[in-house]
């Protein structure tokens, strides 16, 4: 079920008042039984994998907390690292090892290709599950009390098919102790969910449709065209993704659970590692604790080693969003990146937060967003682009630098798009608060909710399939 | 009472800044059609469009409300080839820009081939088909333009015996021997709706604004899907798949496409030539029709081998954004068909009556 659809809306009409009225003892389950429903929507069968996955963790985890020899230990974390790996490798990147394959030896491998659906988010729920059971080995963490509270903190269905990645450590606790949400609660989770269904809706579906179609015959667009193409691609995603990011923790804050921040004002970062710190946090943190820190040894061993590390988990995290060269290549964009900031940063603190002394600060802070920028628009590129070929084609037209008679149009639509979403970011950098209508007088604060919901609604029926998250393909 | 004031205040500041944004990034089109006293809908002149069902279009409707360049009604010299294009969709062909058009193709293909200055205005229009089409050839276009060559595309609906298409059409008399205008277009709800709502004083301009241009396409999508198939989406059902089969069309030609195409080739100014196309039911009897009666036709199979442009394997018909097939010609195709037709008409341009233009 896709949250920029009505019947979205109708199930979660359905959902809150039902898990509201239940009593305490039964509200688990519900939510259980909601959450497979959300995630049955797309296709019953996925529900079965979900329910695999799920019972498996859960004794392995208790099996590897529980279990006193260190070696045995580390054969049942093994054994859950293969289960989950093998489950995510088969479905998202068997046929991508295939098709390398038989590019390097020249070999044709049709028949060995396999015709099967990516499980939506499944690179999400496994890595929540993941996340258990390496807190689980290090002690960080107590094995969830039943099998029920663990099913719920994997299915949780406000995050479980586009993140963010909960830590075991922060959602499971919650949802032992699943509550009532109050009225601020509720508050806040009526203003994330109409922030996020207007990123997600107004500016992310609707700016896609410029994308998609630029983007699927670059060779048939002027530079200008394409330039601004590619500004627009890095509207869409995060419009998209922070939207759903928002909603998600709307949901969670409508059912009495705090989720964790999954973008702060990306856009406005003033260095690539302040980027990372600010994009795609939940996936971020998970790669810094369990990969770069825990398994490369983060920064312990030497500078140079460091700088591999970083590379290493990049490459990673770009592999992690699909089975495709170019997301390595993203990756490893972002990998260099990070590296040379690390390299002429030394051991000075990264800048997270602007602070005015002066307008030289002032002129250096928006050159460093201007320039920190660039870069991720260039690894952006790659991103997007189906395959290296779709990527060179609009490299090389970029170059060209070809005129056209809709660059006016272009540059227009992209500077509309753009000015709303730094504006949204910049209110929200200044307040420190995703929820900041709620910092507005009632009248006013509702003199904004009713027109937008009106043109939400609207559009919903306009539309008569909801265009789906980019990070579901993931 | 100050806090009412406020409310209104900020929703009516909201409500204008969404309205100029939803309108600066385009995606809330006016509606195109409008209906004129006696041509019945019409596209609306003047107006910015934007299309993203198949392909992507930015532009704008010219006052002829055509989406191409706006040449002046009369020609400038004798030794300008001005061509006409008439037809439906796929000759308004906007999935594409008005620079990817398979006029533009022909146009810098005839400049080159012929060397002389060619004009090509583009008459198409989504959905209207011969019956209409022609009602509006015959009476605005003959007399209002001048045009040495009318390149008029016609397809396998233009054989049925009724017109289905909210504008003056052409329809036989009682006897059957003579073509009388059918205004029945006047009596539909949707003519009626609107003209309601134009006639109220706060809605006359509706279609300025964004929600109200919004609003008009959830209508029609809640018209088309219906309301509740809408909203609960799979637990109300799955959606019926349209029927994709064209069996009626599988019939003689009609005697009041006849009597159409006859009136059609009275055109005196100069050259009629039809184009036949040939997806998703290939027109044979159309083209059956034109040889007996020695009209000049050009064949789109000889370009197009079903939906892959001849010579190539290159599907004309596929948008890679929107995986849609069979809808319209896509880049490709119109670049093919642009090439494929100023070739057909720079082969023929000797034989064709063209008393208005001389190629030396």
């Amino acid at each position: 079920m896709l949250f920029n659809s009505l019947v979205f809306l109708v199930f979660l009409g359905v959902v809150l008042p039902v898990f509201y009225l239940l009593p305490q003892r039964f509200k688990k389950i519900f939510l259980l039984l909601a959450s497979y429903v959300f995630y049955g929507y797309w296709d019953w069968r996925f529900c079965s994998l979900l329910l695999l996955s799920t019972v498996m963790d859960y004794y392995l985890g208790h099996a590897i907390y529980t279990e006193t020899n260190e070696k045995k230990r580390k054969r049942l974390l093994h054994l859950s690292l293969l289960v989950n790996l093998t489950l995510l490798g088969f479905f998202k990147y068997f046929n991508f090892f295939v098709d390398s394959f038989a590019q390097v030896f020249g070999t044709q491998l049709d028949s060995v290709h396999l015709h099967v659906i990516l499980p939506v988010g499944i690179s999400f729920y496994t890595f929540q599950s993941l996340s258990y059971t390496f807190d689980l080995y290090r002690k960080k963490l107590e094995p969830a009390k039943s099998l029920l509270d663990y099913s719920v903190f994997v299915s949780f269905f406000p995050q479980l098919v586009a993140g963010p990645i909960e830590k075991a450590v922060h959602l499971l606790p919650q949802v032992e102790k699943i509550k009532m949400p109050d009225r601020q609660y509720l508050k806040e989770g009526v203003i994330l969910i109409t922030t996020g269904m207007f990123k997600k809706i107004i500016i992310g579906d609707t700016i896609g449709k410029y994308v998609d179609n630029v983007f699927a015959e670059p060779g048939n667009f002027s530079s200008g065209e394409l330039i601004c193409t590619l500004i627009m691609f890095a509207v869409q995603i995060y419009a998209d993704f922070s939207g759903y990011s928002l909603i998600a923790k709307g949901c969670g804050k409508l059912l009495g659970v705090t989720l964790m921040d999954n973008f702060n004002q990306p856009y406005l970062a003033s260095n690539i590692t302040d980027f990372w710190r600010r994009w795609h946090i939940s996936l971020s943190d998970w790669l810094k604790d369990y990969v770069y820190i825990w398994w490369l040894g983060g920064n312990r061993k030497g500078k140079f080693r460091t700088y591999l590390n970083l590379m290493a988990t990049m490459l990673l995290g770009g592999l992690w969003h699909g089975a495709n060269w170019t997301f390595v290549i993203w990756g490893g964009i972002h990998g260099a990146a990070l590296a040379f900031h690390k390299f002429i940063l030394g051991d000075k603190k990264v800048e997270t937060r602007f602070t005015y002394k002066g307008p030289a600060s002032l002129i250096k802070f928006v050159f460093n967003v201007f320039f920190t920028f660039l870069i991720v628009l260039f690894a952006w590129l790659f991103f997007r682009a189906a395959d290296l070929k779709t990527a060179t084609t609009v490299l090389s037209h970029i170059f060209d630098w070809t005129s056209s008679d809709l660059i006016g149009d272009f540059i227009i639509v992209t500077l509309l798009y753009f000015s709303v979403i730094i504006f949204l970011d910049a209110v929200e950098y200044y307040t420190n608060n995703h929820a900041y209508l709620l910092l507005l007088k009632p009248a006013i604060r509702y003199g904004i909710l009713i027109p937008v919901w009106t043109i939400i609604l609207v559009f919903m029926y306009t539309v008569g399939k909801p265009a789906p998250f980019i990070y579901f393909q993931f | 009472m100050r806090n009412l004031i406020f409310f209104i205040v900020t929703a009516v500041v909201t409500l204008l800044l969404l309205d100029v944004f939803l309108k600066g990034v385009k995606i809330t089109p006016p509606i195109l059609k409008y209906y004129h006293s006696e041509y019945g809908s019409l596209n609306r002149p003047d107006i910015n469009y934007f299309k993203s069902t198949q392909g992507l279009y930015i532009g704008k409707t010219n006052y002829d409300g055509r989406f191409r360049e706006s040449y002046p009604k009369r020609k400038k010299d004798g030794k300008t080839l001005r061509i006409l294009l008439v037809g439906d969709s796929f000759v308004e062909g906007i999935d594409v820009f008005s620079r990817d058009h398979f006029a533009q193709y022909m146009e810098d293909t005839l400049r080159k081939i012929l060397n002389t200055n060619v004009e090509i205005l583009n008459f198409g229009r989504g959905n209207c088909i011969l019956h209409a089409s022609s009602y509006y050839f015959i009476n605005y276009l003959e007399k209002e333009y001048d045009a040495d060559l009318v390149l008029y595309f016609t397809e396998f609906r233009d054989i049925l015996p009724v017109a289905s298409y909210p504008s003056t059409s052409f329809k036989l008399n009682e006897t059957g021997t003579n073509l009388v205008a059918d205004y029945s277009w006047q009596k539909s709800a949707e003519y009626n709706l609107h003209r309601k709502l134009t006639s109220l004083p706060l809605l006359k301009y509706y279609e300025d604004i964004a929600l109200c241009r919004l609003g008009y396409r959830a209508w029609s999508g809640i018209q088309t899907r219906g309301f509740l198939q809408l909203t609960l989406g799979k637990f109300y059902g799955t959606l019926a798949t349209p029927d994709y089969t064209y069996a009626k069309y599988d019939v003689p030609i009609s005697d009041l496409s006849k009597k159409i195409y006859d009136s059609v080739m009275t055109f005196n100014k100069g050259q009629i030539v039809f184009v036949v196309r040939n997806l998703p039911v290939d027109a044979t009897v159309v083209k059956e029709y034109f040889q007996e009666k020695h009209y000049p036709f050009i064949d789109l199979n000889e370009a197009l081998d079903k939906e892959i442009i001849r010579g190539t394997n290159i599907n004309a018909y596929y948008f890679k954004a929107t995986q849609s097939y069979g809808g319209h010609w896509n880049h490709a195709g119109h670049k093919a068909i642009g090439h494929f037709l100023a070739k057909k008409i720079s082969d023929h341009i000797k034989e064709y009556n063209t008393p208005n233009y001389s190629h030396e």
